[in-house]
């Protein structure tokens, strides 16, 4: 039971410290939606089954799904003046690195780029990407 | 910057967990912790009629709390509401392109009821087994989102499920009310007949509450999960509504 215990809790920090210090923010989400499941456990060997029934709904169901529903939505804005996914592939890395977290140089980058993008759309994709950055900083 | 801000939340964050489990181990006779929850367990019996002391403590003895917090959680699903709207993406449309295969669509089928159940369970037996309305309403909003995933075309009526979150709402603050005519005055008081221990029917308002909060839980993260997997589908192709956007501005 103590030893259950233990490596639960070691396995909880180096998921988070993965959570943390991973580069991809899709990564990230999942390894939270394990550490929610994993605390839900945690709880469970704790005696607290009210606590670990909601940890487990709200926080490994629930918030992943939120989380992997926005990243896309907000990922669509970046890639919504390319072709789908061939123009994904072309812009290579790029597209990438939108889920590196750093949108707003690939949004810049891309519309300097000018051969992936058509013109128009390009600038306004390229202004909707920093702003969707930047709220998200503030 | 960042790696050492990961490193002091990893650090608080292990010591949380070290002194949680610490904690645990070293007492080995729950009678040696002196604190509240002993007089909450001594209390839950004869106050509250409910065999689960965890919900008897949420839902009577910090009533007023839950309130509270049901209302946080909704004005958060409006935030988000809002939000989502303004990133008009391609939603799930493209993701899974007709029913989202065989297997996705006949496997959501087979889940789909046993999720409902347990989640309609959970509400319906909070005061006897561990569970409540958070729980259970974010369970049947995941059975929601499996009926989206795998029916693109089905949409969710949001004015129906406004109208649905609004009832419950208007019960929990209706049933709390009721408190206040009792011989108690009191806002949330258990004034209804509290029953036998342990069966369905009993606990006073207390079921009754859980089941308003698992209603309006389950309505507002329904819609929360339909407009984030929304998309402007009159629109057309994802470039066309990016194009149209971009040309009004």
């Amino acid at each position: 039971m103590i030893a259950i215990v233990l490596f639960v809790s070691v396995l909880l920090i180096g998921l988070a410290a993965g959570a943390i210090f991973v580069r991809s923010l899709g990564s990230a989400v999942i390894l939270l939606g394990a550490v929610s499941l994993l605390v839900a456990l945690a709880f469970l060997l704790l005696a607290a089954p009210d606590v670990a029934i909601t940890e487990a709904a709200i926080g490994s169901a629930l918030t992943t799904l939120v989380y992997v529903l926005a990243l896309r939505r907000t990922d669509s804005v970046h890639r919504a003046d390319t072709d789908g996914e061939l123009g994904m592939e072309r812009a290579g890395g790029t597209a990438k690195g939108a889920f590196k977290g750093a949108p707003r140089i690939d949004g810049v980058a891309r519309a300097a780029d000018g051969s992936v993008l058509q013109s128009g759309v390009s600038s306004a994709g390229a202004s909707r990407a920093s702003e969707a950055k930047g709220d998200s900083r503030a | 910057m960042r790696k050492v801000i990961g490193f002091l939340l990893i650090a608080s964050f292990a010591f949380f967990i070290v002194s949680l489990v610490a904690r645990d181990l070293w007492i080995d006779d729950p009678a040696q912790v002196r604190t509240i929850g002993q007089a909450a367990i001594g209390q839950t019996i004869p106050q509250s009629g409910a065999a689960n002391t965890v919900t008897a403590i949420v839902v009577q003895f910090r009533g007023l709390d839950t309130l509270g917090e049901v209302t946080v959680l909704f004005l958060s699903a409006i935030g988000v509401a809002l939000l989502s709207g303004e990133f008009a993406g391609r939603g799930l449309n493209e993701l899974f392109a007709d029913d989202g295969g065989f297997i996705l669509h006949y496997g959501t089928r087979l889940v789909l009821p046993l999720i409902a159940l347990v989640g309609a369970y959970i509400v319906a037996h909070g005061h006897l087994s561990p569970g409540g309305g958070f729980p259970g309403g974010v369970l049947i909003a995941t059975a929601v989102f499996a009926v989206l995933m795998t029916n693109v075309q089905q949409r969710l009526s949001t004015r129906l499920m406004a109208v649905i979150e609004g009832l419950a709402g208007l019960a929990f603050v209706g049933l709390g009310t009721l408190g206040l005519l009792g011989d108690k005055f009191s806002f949330l008081a258990n004034v209804l007949p509290k029953g036998e221990l342990g069966f369905l029917f009993s606990a006073g308002i207390i079921p009754l509450i859980y089941a308003a909060v698992g209603t309006k839980v389950a309505a507002e993260l329904s819609t929360l999960v339909t407009s984030l997997t929304g998309s402007d589908k009159d629109a057309g192709p994802a470039s066309v509504s990016a194009g149209g956007k971009g040309g009004a501005r």
